[in-house]
């Protein structure tokens, strides 16, 4: 029964898509901000996170994970893998544009191809991470690695989920059962089976066997291999169950 | 001439998944029911035939009565969250409206 979609579930995400659809709309004085490439208007990059039409609050028209115009949206045709308006997509061919102060900065997108390009990651990172840096510009081709460690986790969202050191005592290992990143009470722990990055149900949870956001493994600052138990997703993958095994056989 | 307005389609839906809801609710009430009673009837056995192993099938059927009545429990807090979202629709700017239902949603399913 748990296994079917629930009806509930989706007619009250229709509804929260229509009204942020609703709620949409073009404001009149904003520097910067978010732009897509057919105009619509995704969200402005200001400090406070209240702020209704910030692009980072997840209850508004322009940050919620539900809304047709948000760029958080995977399913939006702003925030798809698939979309050519798409932040996510590696062939968007109109992707969002970056406004400072006024300024067309350039496109957000993971299209190589496109000139001035801000790789996306990039941008997330800076967003949620660097506000001031993004804001005065300070656009820099590379995320800083949030750890020390060869190896860590990365939610859908960009958010940090631990290192994969195998040494159970490092403050930042998803090993450390008492670390913020491995214990079963953290918010920020895969291991929490009602937090945001576990459990069986939520969409970046590496144990939701039909998501397709989950925690993403990067090596050496390179994406390698989803940390999933959905088998049918595309790409590499690794099951949570096989994680250690996987980490040795690559000697990490 | 006055056009009759059209109903929201989303409302519609909403009583649509509402109604679908109160169909599963009852099912599940009637086997819940149904559970019970065959526990009652097996303890009645018991007493009466003063045969104590007959007690063990009671045993079992109300064990079994979790299953329904956490289903129950369930759909009670998903017509609640249904039956308020009309009213947050009506009443709130769409962007509001749209925040609390999320945050229904999130708090509902757990995210």
């Amino acid at each position: 029964m748990t296994d079917q979609p629930d009806k509930t579930k989706q007619v009250l995400e229709e509804a929260i898509r229509q009204l942020y659809g609703k709620a949409a709309i073009l404001p009149s004085s904003r520097n910067n901000y978010l732009q897509g490439g057919d105009g619509q208007f995704l969200g402005t990059i200001t400090t406070n996170a209240y702020d209704s039409e910030s692009i980072l609050n997840p209850y508004g028209p322009y940050g919620s994970i539900y809304s047709p115009t948000s760029v958080h949206n995977m399913y939006s045709q702003y925030g798809s893998a698939y979309s050519a308006l798409s932040i996510n997509s590696p062939y968007a061919t109109n992707p969002p544009i970056l406004f400072l102060n006024g300024v067309r900065r350039g496109p957000v997108t993971k299209n190589l191809y496109q000139p001035n390009r801000i790789e996306t990651e990039v941008f997330l990172y800076l967003l949620k991470h660097d506000l001031p840096a993004l804001l005065a510009g300070r656009i820099s081709d590379r995320i800083p690695a949030p750890t020390t460690a060869r190896a860590y986790l990365r939610a859908a969202d960009g958010a940090f989920l631990g290192s994969l050191e195998r040494n159970r005592f490092a403050q930042d290992s998803i090993l450390n059962r008492f670390g913020p990143y491995g214990s079963q009470f953290s918010p920020t722990s895969i291991f929490n089976q009602f937090g945001t990055y576990g459990g069986q149900f939520s969409t970046l949870s590496p144990f939701n066997g039909f998501t397709t956001t989950p925690p993403v493994i990067v090596v050496d600052g390179r994406d390698v291999a989803y940390l999933t138990q959905n088998s049918f997703l595309a790409g590499e993958k690794v099951d949570p169950e096989e994680l250690d095994s996987w980490l040795m056989q690559r000697g990490l | 001439m006055a056009i009759a307005a059209q109903p929201d389609p989303i409302l519609t839906r909403i009583d649509q998944v509402l109604r679908e809801n109160r169909r599963t609710e009852t099912l599940f009430i009637g086997l819940a029911v149904t559970l019970f009673a065959l526990g009652i009837v097996t303890l009645l056995l018991a007493v009466f035939t003063n045969r104590l192993v007959w007690a063990s099938p009671s045993v079992v059927t109300t064990a079994l009565l979790y299953w329904p009545m956490r289903e129950i429990r369930r759909m009670r807090r998903e017509n609640i969250a249904l039956a308020t979202a009309p009213a947050l629709i009506a009443r709130l700017p769409a962007a509001e409206a749209a925040a609390e239902i999320q945050r229904m949603l999130e708090k509902l399913f757990q995210r």
